[in-house]
């Protein structure tokens, strides 16, 4: 199987409460950050709440609502619209680190959940499309893929585990394979117009995964952190081993 | 799941939480019978969101691996791209039709409370909290601790499971527990209320599960008084990790 180097497009943690329960809404970026936020957005009556702010270079979201918590790592506004070439945030094997921290240090003050999930989704730049199909015909062995001429490829696949920490759990560990194409568009608004063709096309594998925990349960407070590192584990083996059932 | 109705719906809910509301990641394909017009105009939202009215930068897009046509598509999935979404979602509703045309899943998902839920969600909090600071106020007191009992059933049969999971947040939420918490446990045990049963025996287990180890003692002296074998099964799943010697005790006690 080919190594594919993963970068990163965005960093999702997201965690549900068990059923019938609802998660209070607190201020949490500073304790799980250890510095305040650059911005809150708060909407009591809806029970929702935004902490966001920069992490590196880049930005971080936690996001509170009654049924719902995330974490999102992405990338700011400004600097994205600085890059010129493929878009991420680097490289997936250096910079999940510190958000897995991020993570760790809610899970250690969390609240009962039911149900946690861990959702990179991921790019890997290639320089045509064909190379990008060679590709994916390395990392989805059971396609019939042919590189030449294939187009279109989009694949999704929940490839189910039980836990080794909670037997009575089971690791979906869902995958989404696809081949992006980037094309700058040139518009001319006045004139109601689009062109494309203003600068040549690259190319991008696509890999977004959700990685969640089954069923919908009050999961042992004891057992959260090893859960974590088992959904960390699971995207790293589908990462480097492709889709392996 | 609710598809928004109005522009008004969707711009709510999008402002206040832009990344689920419409489900980003999300691949957006043209819709059928629209093709140029969505083709131009959606990149020109975009842009405009982005850049103002400056009206002629080039915009870089991600376009779709699908070739051109009526199957040209966009995935909206870089941060800075779901920000100008929004905007451009903001300051453009016909955005919006073009989106509601668009057999898209990830439009429907999340959107935000409507305004009658918001206001009884209110209300029901607003009665739970007052249910709460009764609670504490009778802890001493045997005749009133009956009268909140009776309260707590009314308060049941008007809200139902909804009222259930506005009390969970405040018995889970105040940690380290207090006897009003454990209290409230206690009460949600020996309720007769048929209705939320299932809703009790799961915040019940949900407080079993709790870092706080006094409401854990609580929710197992709780589920005891609620029976039956799913309650059974919660003390027996959290006896495997249960370290605790008072709880472990608790447990074993209610499960014998």
């Amino acid at each position: 199987v080919a190594t594919v180097a993963w970068d990163i497009d965005l960093l999702r943690f997201s965690a549900f409460p068990p059923p019938s329960v609802a998660f209070a809404i607190s201020p949490l970026w500073e304790r799980v950050v250890g510095q305040a936020p650059a911005e809150v957005q708060e909407r009591p009556q809806q029970g929702l709440r935004n902490e966001i702010g920069p992490f590196g270079q880049d930005t971080l979201v936690i996001t509170q609502t009654l049924v719902r918590f995330d974490i999102i790592f992405g990338m700011s506004a400004e600097k994205a619209a600085s890059l010129k070439d493929l878009i991420s945030l680097g490289p997936y094997e250096e910079r999940e680190k510190p958000f897995s921290t991020v993570v760790r240090k809610w899970l250690e003050i969390a609240p009962t959940v039911g149900r946690i999930a861990f959702a990179p989704n991921l790019i890997h730049g290639v320089s045509t499309q064909q190379e990008g199909y060679e590709l994916l015909k390395q990392i989805l062995p059971a396609l019939p893929i042919d590189a030449k001429n294939s187009r279109d490829l989009f694949w999704q696949i929940n490839r189910p585990r039980t836990s080794k920490v909670l037997k009575e759990v089971t690791i979906n560990r869902l995958a989404k394979w696809q081949m992006l194409r980037r094309e700058q568009i040139q518009v001319i608004p006045e004139r109601g117009g689009m062109y494309t063709g203003g600068g040549q096309a690259t190319y991008a594998l696509k890999l977004d995964l959700d990685i969640y925990t089954e069923p919908f349960t009050p999961i042992p407070s004891e057992s959260l952190q090893s859960l974590y590192s088992e959904l960390v584990t699971a995207a790293d083996e589908l990462m480097k081993a492709g889709d392996v059932p | 799941v609710t598809l928004p109705k109005t522009w008004e719906d969707w711009s709510e809910s999008s402002a206040a939480d832009p990344a689920r509301s419409i489900g980003f990641p999300f691949t957006m394909r043209q819709p059928l019978g629209r093709d140029d017009q969505f083709v131009q105009a959606y990149p020109e939202w975009i842009m405009r969101a982005a850049h103002g009215e400056k009206g002629n930068e080039p915009y870089n897009l991600w376009t779709v691996d699908v070739g051109s046509g009526p199957e040209k598509g966009f995935v909206v999935n870089t941060f800075n791209e779901r920000l100008n979404f929004v905007k451009a979602a903001r300051q453009y509703p016909e955005f919006l039709d073009f989106l509601l045309l668009t057999p898209s899943r990830a439009v429907a998902e999340g959107t935000s409370p409507s305004k009658d839920q918001i206001t009884l969600d209110l209300l029901v909090q607003s009665d739970a909290g007052r249910l709460w600071d009764d609670a504490h106020a009778a802890l001493d007191e045997q005749d009133r601790i009956e009268n909140v009992k009776s309260q707590l059933d009314l308060f049941l049969t008007r809200y139902g499971e909804r009222g259930v999971r506005s009390l969970s947040k405040l018995i889970l939420a105040n940690v380290p527990s207090g006897e009003t918490a454990w209290t409230f446990l206690q009460m949600l045990g020996e309720s007769a209320n048929l209705n939320t049963a299932r809703a009790r025996r799961e915040v019940l287990a949900a407080a079993l599960e709790s870092k706080d180890a006094a409401l854990r003692y609580a929710a197992a002296t709780a589920l005891g008084s609620f029976g039956g074998a799913d309650a059974a099964e919660a003390l027996r799943k959290r006896l495997i990790w249960e370290k605790n010697v008072s709880v472990r005790r608790m447990i074993e006690a209610e499960l014998s």
